[in-house]
């Protein structure tokens, strides 16, 4: 229970509380004797009582004033799980069915097909925190790493909006590294769970960053990648020796990227939806570490109850107002 | 002024000689009868007494001899401190100014002299008359005076308004509404021991009986600054109209204790009352 206030310089309006406690506001009224006048410890009673409420109307205003909250704050969680960072490929490609046409009924296209299984594995898994960001052209946040699952499900199904243009890998890897960034500690493992149907040639520069990122970040990798018909695969080597480089055959050079970068790495390559199904139960299987992290509590705002605890107040002032005599 | 703003009252006149309405035992032209003495120590022969004369063992003449009627002093001492400006039912200044007429004028018609000092907090020389000016100006002139004041302080000024009374004894009327500590009123008492002293104690049904039975109430006192906060109810209402009762006990006997009897006024000044007073206790 920490609590804080947005305004401070408004609780120097405190010093006000302790008017009433010079004068209980009553009207008053000439009196010639009041030495006359017998003890009377009801009455005693009710001018300290009237002086407490205005005491604390008063307090209660100036703390609804200066905005009284219950600071943000963090609780200390211990799950099963994983700090899990959903990347999708939001290409034009992925609007396409595994046989690469558009969907027409009766097949669903692979970013339907991904996010529905992508749903199914986030339901399964309770205790992990999860991201998500996509990349076309430019990366795109979804969600920021959470523990709240229906913000993530939210997200996912936000996905499934019609695709963009292109593929622009290394922006999406980059974002999804920087959702680890603002960690302090390492806890559980980190995944990064790609989601294609095609990849792109890295650029040297981003290339050497994200290097350096995976590792110091200890990311384990797991790529997911949707392949089309007739459009090769991550193992095939190409027939024609002058095909053999990164702009030809992405897929390819993509993978053995990802094998360089010394992580856990596993690539699988999915031709339909019960192979991306198969991939998402082995990962669900592999990750289950402890994971220890901080859930956060967000600030909760008091000056609404500061007001009505006043209104409160005031009100019952109002009517000790209302009881008064006249002589 | 009406008629009956005037009142009459009775009080031995102890020595003095100057000719008046009140009994007193000087000798000389009167109707009271006194004793009998020698012709030659009263060589007065209109009052020769033959019968008293011939019974005389030493066959001497006797004089009848006659106690004279005397004036008096009358005296008004008005406590001008800031409780009497309490207005209730009726207006304590009034009943003030109402009583200064009233006195005056009795004391003028009875062929009196009258005296007032008002005493504040301290005695201001301003509202004091003198037995020694009978002039009715300068009641009307402190009346007026009194009226467009602001009374302040406290009655300490009582204290010291037996300076101002004759040696002889005289006639005093103490108005006040007495709320002052019981030494102090026993002080004033004893001050103002050589005089036949009538309290007049102002009081108002407003202060005590006629209180609102429910409500919050909030007193501050006119001289003290305090405050009292009192949530009404019957049975407080009781304990109050109580409180005042026990309060007349203890002037009645505090003033009893020095031979004066007083006069609760609380339904404003009637003349009346006063009257009425002397008829009931005063003797002569």
């Amino acid at each position: 229970m920490n609590l804080a206030v947005d305004h401070p310089l408004m609780l120097l309006a405190l010093v006000l509380a302790l008017l009433p406690l010079l004068n209980n506001g009553v009207s008053e009224s000439a009196y010639p004797a009041v030495q006359v006048l017998p003890f009377d410890g009801l009455s005693t009673l009710i001018s300290v009582l009237i002086k407490c409420i205005a005491f604390s109307a008063i307090v209660c205003l100036v703390l609804g004033l200066a905005g009284l909250n219950r600071g943000e704050q963090q609780r200390e969680r211990i799950g099963y799980g994983a700090h899990i960072v959903l990347l999708l490929d939001r290409s034009k490609s992925m609007d396409y069915t595994f046989a690469g046409k558009a969907p027409d009924g009766s097949e669903e296209s692979k970013a339907r097909a991904a996010k529905r299984l992508l749903t199914e594995f986030i339901k399964g898994r309770d205790h992990d925190r999860i991201g998500v960001a996509g990349y076309s052209t430019s990366p795109l946040l979804f969600m920021p790493l959470t523990e709240n699952k229906q913000a993530v499900l939210a997200a996912i199904s936000a996905t499934d909006l019609p695709a963009l243009a292109y593929t622009n890998i290394s922006k999406g890897l980059a974002m999804a590294l920087s959702f680890f960034q603002s960690q302090s500690s390492q806890s559980g493992s980190r995944i990064i769970l790609l989601v294609s149907d095609g990849a792109a040639v890295i650029d040297p520069d981003s290339e050497a960053k994200i290097r350096r990122w995976v590792k110091q970040m200890n990311i384990r990798l797991y790529w997911i990648f949707m392949r089309s018909q007739n459009s090769p695969g991550l193992y095939e080597k190409p027939e024609d020796p002058r095909d053999d480089n990164a702009a030809a055959m992405p897929e390819r050079y993509l993978n053995l990227f990802f094998e360089s970068l010394n992580i856990p790495y596993k690539a699988y390559q999915a031709e339909n939806p019960d192979a991306v199904q198969k991939a998402i139960n082995d990962i669900n299987q592999l990750e289950n570490m402890p994971l220890h992290y901080l859930e956060k509590i967000p600030k909760q705002e008091l000056s609404t109850l500061c007001y009505q605890l006043a209104g409160f107040f005031i009100g019952l002032l109002l009517a000790l107002k209302f009881v008064e005599a006249r002589v | 002024m009406s008629e009956n703003n005037i009142f009459h009252y009775r009080k031995p006149a102890q020595y003095n000689v100057f000719p008046g309405a009140h009994s007193g035992k000087v000798i000389g032209n009167g109707l009271v009868f006194n004793q009998h003495k020698p012709l030659i120590a009263f060589p007065d022969p209109r009052h020769l007494d033959l019968r008293a004369s011939f019974l005389n063992p030493f066959s001497h003449y006797q004089v009848r001899v006659f106690r004279q009627l005397s004036r008096l002093d009358v005296f008004l001492l008005a406590d001008l401190s800031a409780s009497m400006s309490f207005t209730g039912k009726y207006s304590k200044k009034q009943i003030i100014v109402d009583c200064l007429f009233s006195a005056a004028e009795s004391a003028h018609a009875t062929g009196d002299r009258f005296g007032f000092v008002g005493c504040g907090q301290t005695l201001d020389p301003q509202l004091l008359i003198s037995p020694a000016s009978q002039q009715y100006g300068r009641v009307v002139d402190i009346a007026t005076r009194i009226k467009s004041s602001r009374l302040t302080g406290r009655a300490d000024g009582l204290l010291q308004a037996a300076n101002y009374l004759p040696d002889r004894s005289a006639l005093v009327f103490l108005l006040s509404d007495f709320y002052l500590p019981m030494a102090m009123v026993r002080q004033i008492m004893r001050r103002l021991n050589q005089h036949m002293v009538v309290p007049l104690v102002i009081w108002d049904k407003q202060e005590s009986s006629d209180l609102p039975a429910w409500g919050l109430l909030k007193f501050s006192d006119l001289e003290l600054g305090k405050t009292r906060t009192l949530l009404m109810r019957p049975s407080l209402r009781e304990k109050i109209y109580a409180s005042y009762l026990n309060r007349k006990q203890q002037l009645r006997k505090c003033f009893r204790s020095f031979g004066a009897e007083p006069l609760f006024i609380e339904q404003g000044f009637q003349a009346e009352l006063i009257s009425q007073y002397f008829f009931q206790y005063a003797t002569s």
